[in-house]
């Protein structure tokens, strides 16, 4: 993964009326990482991606996509659907991917060969209200493929798969990631998200409550289990820790928690220097789940 | 032509569209093979018949005459055109083609070549309907009357216009298609109800009128010098400029709207 960014989200709001839909997001997307937005229904995912893929206006706030001339041309060059899969339903699915071929300016776009990467390839004539929904949501992902983008934007792509689909589909953004592709997923499904995100952003009622890389957010306030031949002493030299939280003594152990995401490394080194040699040391990680969990209930 | 391209591979298996452009042809040589065939007749006090609408499709007439029919038989199109823009909308297929890397102008534009394509296929049928009339009529080929093929041309830019126009507006086949035919109906009502209640006689000024002005109502010859009447006809150019400035207006209008609206 690079330290180049490939999408820029500057202070992002929107409103609907009334409603403040966005309010103030900011975040950068590096390059190569598979970037989840989570949040619950109604928490500004959509509307975000709606705004970076210009399909929402009147916003205040900017974004940009890093290398490419103008937005619409950062479009022409990624792969992404928004919501529900939208094709001509009276036409089949290689005559919509054609359509999707010539917005993009391809030349020779291998429609087959999406096609066959989410097993449409056997209903290819077939019209697309004929379709399923999972085969209509592995349609839009087909779509997404089609130009062999290095950034594919995908909205709640599980929506109407079946468990097998979900872990196609999951198999597919893995090997995406280790072809060094960028995805964006927003999603509401936390284990979908944990599965195979890097970095995510968190959002409730428009507004950012943490981004980063997932275990930054996993350990953003995590409890470390210590202990060393004198827990007592141990407990003191914690306690003088500049980003100590709170220091308590169970059993055996004693748990202490950062204000700041602690690397247990800093603090294995942080203790030897203090003349403590620890016997036991583990980071209490958290599931996406509880982190999120907390984050939104603040 | 790359926009042009895209309508293509998005009617080219859509059934209902070629109907209507069916219904289109269909219609349109139907009315005038009937006119040619029929006589509309009226006793005179003398005992006597007159024709009172013109049978005559030679040339040079054959333009004018089937312009007239033209007009009213591109209703099928016009319907083909909302048709074919609300559905983007159902389909929501107008964000998606916008997510795929088109602008809002783009898609817009793709629109006009829509029109624009569909006028010049209507065109075609025009002439060649024009010289099938006119090589079986009486005269000789003439140059003479083809102006009306370009009054045509803008009668279509008019009428395909508007009906798009309506179609980004509503967004709803029904709803367009009934506001659609309801204005074709009643334009003229209000026309002359404008004029009953201000005197003011705004028949030039109306987005079809001024088109449908274009074309002369084809009463015979004999008709029109029974009911010659006195004062100054609107020279034909100040209808092309009105209706050209009408689609202009559409234009603006829904790039104005495109520009501006969550999608």
């Amino acid at each position: 993964m690079g330290d180049q960014i490939v999408l820029r989200v500057n202070n992002l709001r929107k409103n609907y009326k009334q409603i403040q839909a966005l309010k103030g997001v900011s975040f950068d997307v590096p390059q190569g990482c598979v970037f989840g937005i989570l949040g619950p229904n109604g928490s500004g995912k959509t509307t975000l991606l709606g705004v970076i893929l210009d399909i929402l206006k009147d916003f205040s706030g900017s974004y940009s996509w890093e290398g490419f001339s103008s937005n619409a041309h950062a479009r022409k060059k990624l792969g992404a659907f928004l919501e529900t899969p939208n094709f001509y339903h009276y036409l089949s699915a290689e005559a919509n991917l054609k359509i999707v071929a010539g917005i993009k300016e391809l030349n020779h776009p291998d429609i087959p060969g999406v096609l066959k990467k989410v097993g449409l390839f056997d209903r290819r004539k077939s019209k697309f209200s004929t379709y399923s929904l999972g085969m209509k949501q592995r349609l839009a992902i087909a779509s997404s493929l089609l130009s062999n983008p290095d950034i594919i934007v995908l909205d709640e792509p599980t929506n109407g798969l079946d468990p097998e689909g979900i872990v196609e589909i999951r198999d597919l953004i893995n090997t995406l990631r280790e072809e060094g592709k960028t995805l964006i997923i927003a999603s509401h499904l936390l284990d979908e998200v944990e599965k195979v995100c890097t970095h995510v952003a968190i959002l409730k009622k428009g507004e950012l409550l943490s981004s980063g890389p997932v275990q930054q957010i996993l350990n953003q306030d995590p409890t470390v289990i210590v202990s060393a031949k004198d827990n007592q002493v141990l407990a003191d030299v914690l306690r003088r820790h500049p980003s100590i939280k709170s220091v308590s003594m169970v059993n055996s152990h004693v748990e202490a928690s950062f204000t700041s995401y602690m690397d247990p490394a800093d603090l294995n080194t942080y203790c030897f220097e203090q003349s403590i040699t620890l016997t036991h040391l583990a980071v209490n990680t958290q599931r996406l789940e509880s982190a999120f969990l907390e984050l939104i209930k603040e | 032509m790359k926009l042009l391209k895209l309508e293509w591979y998005k009617l080219k298996s859509y059934r209902t569209f070629y109907v209507l452009l069916g219904l289109f042809t269909v219609f349109f040589v139907l009315i005038n093979y009937g006119m040619l065939e029929s006589q509309f007749g009226v006793q005179t006090s003398g005992g006597g018949s007159i024709n009172v609408l013109s049978n005559n499709y030679s040339f040079p007439e054959v333009w004018a005459n089937l312009g007239y029919y033209y007009g009213w038989m591109m209703i099928f199109v016009c319907i083909a055109v909302v048709i074919s823009i609300t559905n983007e909308f159902r389909y929501r297929t107008h964000r998606q083609n916008i997510i795929d890397g088109l602008s809002r102008n783009d898609f817009l534009h793709s629109k006009v070549w829509l029109v624009l394509g569909l006028n010049v296929v209507m065109l075609l049928i025009y002439l060649m309907a024009g010289f099938v009339f006119g090589f079986a009529g009486d005269n000789e080929f003439t140059t003479d009357g083809m102006e009306n093929v370009f009054y045509a041309f803008v009668m279509g830019m008019n009428y395909l216009g508007f009906s798009a126009m309506l179609a980004f507006l509503l967004k709803r086949s029904g709803l367009a298609i009934t506001l659609l035919l309801a204005f074709v109906v009643f334009e003229n009502v209000i026309i002359k109800l404008i004029q009953k209640f201000t005197e003011l006689d705004l028949s030039d000024y109306f987005p079809l009128e001024c088109s449908d002005s274009l074309f002369e109502f084809p009463l015979s010859q004999t008709t029109k010098m029974a009911i010659a009447q006195g004062g100054e006809a609107t020279p034909v150019l100040t209808y092309i400029v009105i209706s050209l400035v009408y689609v202009a207006l559409y234009y603006g209008v829904v790039r104005w709207k495109l520009s501006k609206a969550d999608l």
